[in-house]
């Protein structure tokens, strides 16, 4: 059985997931041509951080899981259309973006059938008050990505949470790196104006 | 902004360590890996498909070609034979009359459709083309069993409302480009047709059967491009357009409205108004006047904004209102056109297709008719008609297995190109409650209850109160007004 991948830091986490070009496209075109176990090879490869960017775009474990295996679904059937010009995880995070996008716009907040509806409970446990203050904050960050306008906000969970760098971003853009950084600085702007907004 | 702001905001960006993924998620993921990841020999499969059906298709046209210019010849030949003779209208004119008669001029036209569709659907008895919208008997075989269970055991998934197909299709069925679903909303939204092509070979078979039933169509003479108007075609005369399938489709759009069902399923708004007169007369109707797919389809009633054009096809999905053992919930469907002539046609060959998951399906019914939805020959502006599906699912429901599969595809009418829509239902879907799904959803589901309950088929249920419910939302909504006065009084009041 596989080992489930560890988290380090952000940084370590993206020379993991972006391996060497060459590598790359060896590993792709051995998935074209139908060899399963490369296939499993990208899955193990890229699965841990897929699993990360959605879940700092969702907050949510189990969600994250669902939309995580939504997302492998959707990129089989869409491998022949990918040229390669882009990395695969970033090929990958997109459409785990969109994904999580498509989840989010269905129209009914989803509820699960089993959970109840009362989810507040109080942690008596040593730290548990920090741990519920970054939770919130981390909630309250999040929410203020997602009203950001659609470019600006891909931009920015893309660098952030999906640990894409500027260059990979733009190629996938199909803009300027200079371009990409001039998102990024009115994506902040925007999201300090949100928050600021919140405080009072 | 200053830098240390920026600096900041950075890092709280850089949100900190994410927890590990759960266990056997990578197990999950591989398991989803399909089986022809080989996409060169997959385009290659589909294009020799493809060769192969367009030689097919080449065949059948030569030979209607053929035929029609066999029939062309005799004609002129007998007509010319006439012409010689001493002309004696009293005397020819029957004769005259049959040689002109359609029905001989197409029925070779009528016998290649029948093999054409019959090629197609190769394990069920399929109905002829132009014949009234009456359900296939073969399709969904054991559908109308009691026993559910008995069935799916027999059949093993995917169990499938439509039309036999191997498990291979419900492997394909995953496929993302299937995944067309913009929104499962109900109360207008725009389904977006399915790319093509279609790159799995089950999809691709599927794609044979449709492209040969389209077949014939370009053998239709020109007469058939200009949309008739309703007071020119009368079977009757001598200005009837010759073509069996323009005949068949005027014939078939009268036959629905006079009795009111469409794709098989009744939407006979008299249906529920009779009911209502005899419950306000204090009687009780039989249950032979209770038809349930009327009164599903009375409440389901108008959207409240109809298509600009094309037709819509609204996909939607809730657990069950009632509570009883194991998981129940309702698949909605409901067709609805654009405003306009009510006697013109908006679409031809329509057909809806619902494909459940029969791994994920324990059961499951059509409420208030044990057929399968047939196909719909002409299909005229201003119509709607709804279907519901009472499903048990089973309990380990994932939100990411497909429920089910809705499919409408149709040609618009007089020459358009084929049209395809597809609505996928996840478990996701039904992650939710009854309550928050559309009123459209609510109003049918309790149409329905109401119409199982007066049959005596389903327990009790308050019926009533939901309805009022519905009422105090918004207080204009007649419909629930409607359901509720007659829930009450088919209650005798008591509450």
């Amino acid at each position: 059985m596989a080992e489930v991948a560890h988290f380090p830091a952000a940084g370590t986490e993206r020379e993991r997931v972006i391996t060497p070009y060459q590598e790359e496209q060896a590993l792709l075109a051995a998935i074209r041509a139908g060899d399963r176990q490369a296939a499993e090879e990208l899955v193990e490869r890229t699965y841990s951080a897929v699993f990360a960017s959605v879940f700092r775009l969702c907050g949510d474990s189990d969600l994250a899981a669902d939309l995580t295996q939504e997302t492998y679904q959707k990129a089989w059937g869409a491998l022949k259309g990918f040229d390669g010009r882009s990395q695969l995880f970033t090929w990958l995070y997109r459409i785990a973006y969109t994904t999580f996008l498509n989840h989010v716009r269905r129209p009914r907040r989803m509820t699960s059938l089993d959970e109840p509806d009362a989810m507040d409970v109080q942690d008596e446990r040593p730290g548990a008050e920090e741990q519920l203050a970054d939770a919130e904050e981390a909630q309250r960050l999040r929410e203020a990505v997602m009203k950001l306008p659609e470019d600006l906000r891909f931009t920015v969970t893309a660098h952030f949470w999906g640990g894409l760098p500027v260059k990979e971003i733009a190629s996938i853009e199909e803009i300027t790196t200079v371009a990409i950084r001039k998102r990024l600085h009115k994506a902040f702007t925007m999201i300090e104006a949100m928050l600021a907004e919140e405080v009072q | 902004m200053n830098s240390k702001s920026r600096a900041e905001l950075q890092r709280k960006l850089s949100l900190k360590a994410v927890p590990r993924p759960p266990a056997g998620l990578a197990e999950r993921i591989k398991a989803d890996i399909p089986q022809y990841l080989d996409t060169e020999a997959e385009r290659a499969r589909f294009s020799r498909s493809v060769a192969f059906n367009m030689r097919i298709a080449a065949s059948v046209l030569v030979a209607i070609t053929t035929a029609g210019v066999a029939m062309v010849v005799m004609n002129r030949g007998a007509q010319k034979e006439m012409a010689v003779a001493t002309p004696q209208p009293g005397v020819f004119a029957p004769a005259q009359r049959k040689l002109v008669e359609p029905r001989t001029a197409t029925e070779p036209a009528e016998e290649v459709r029948l093999d054409i569709s019959e090629e197609a659907d190769a394990d069920a008895e399929t109905p002829k083309v132009q014949a009234a919208p009456k359900p296939a008997p073969e399709r969904g075989r054991g559908y109308f069993d009691a026993d559910m269970k008995e069935e799916t055991a027999r059949t093993q998934p995917p169990m499938q409302l439509a039309e036999k197909k191997d498990n291979n299709e419900i492997q394909q069925m995953y496929t993302p480009d299937d995944h067309t679903v913009v929104s499962n909303a109900a109360g207008g939204f725009a389904p977006q047709p399915a790319p093509e092509p279609v790159p799995a070979s089950a999809e691709a078979e599927s794609r044979v059967s449709e492209f040969r039933r389209e077949a014939p169509a370009p053998a239709a003479p020109p007469a058939m491009d200009a949309p008739p108007p309703a007071a020119s075609v009368d079977l009757e005369t001598a200005r009837v357009a010759p073509m069996v399938g323009q005949r068949a489709m005027a014939k078939l759009a009268r036959d629905d409205a006079k009795n009111g069902s469409i794709f098989g399923i009744s939407v006979n708004p008299e249906v529920f108004q009779k009911i209502r007169t005899t419950l306000e007369n204090g009687g009780r109707p039989s249950v032979s006047a209770i038809n349930v797919e009327a009164i599903v389809n009375y409440f389901a009633g108008e959207p409240e904004k109809r298509p600009r054009r094309g037709v819509r096809l609204e996909v939607e999905a809730s657990p069950a209102p009632i509570e009883a053992e194991g998981d129940h919930a309702i698949l909605r469907f409901t067709i609805d056109t654009p405003d306009g002539d009510a006697n013109a046609l908006v679409a031809r060959d329509a057909r809806i297709d619902i494909k459940l998951n029969g791994s994920v399906v324990a059961k499951a019914r059509r409420i208030g008719g044990n057929t399968t939805p047939s196909m719909e020959s002409a299909l005229r502006y201003g119509t709607s008609v709804t279907g519901l599906y009472a499903l048990e699912l089973n309990p380990r429901l994932t939100s990411t297995q497909v429920v089910a599969t809705v499919q409408l595809s149709y040609t618009p009418y007089p020459d358009g190109r084929k049209q395809t829509f597809t609505h996928v239902i996840h478990g996701s879907d039904l992650a939710k409650r009854w309550t928050n799904s559309s009123r459209r959803h609510r109003l049918a589901s309790l149409g329905a209850i109401w119409g199982e309950t007066l049959r005596g088929t389903a327990p009790g249920f308050d019926v009533a109160r939901r309805a009022e419910e519905l009422v105090s939302q918004d207080p204009k909504d007649s419909r629930a007004k409607e359901l509720a006065a007659a829930a009450n009084a088919s209650a005798g009041g008591e509450r």
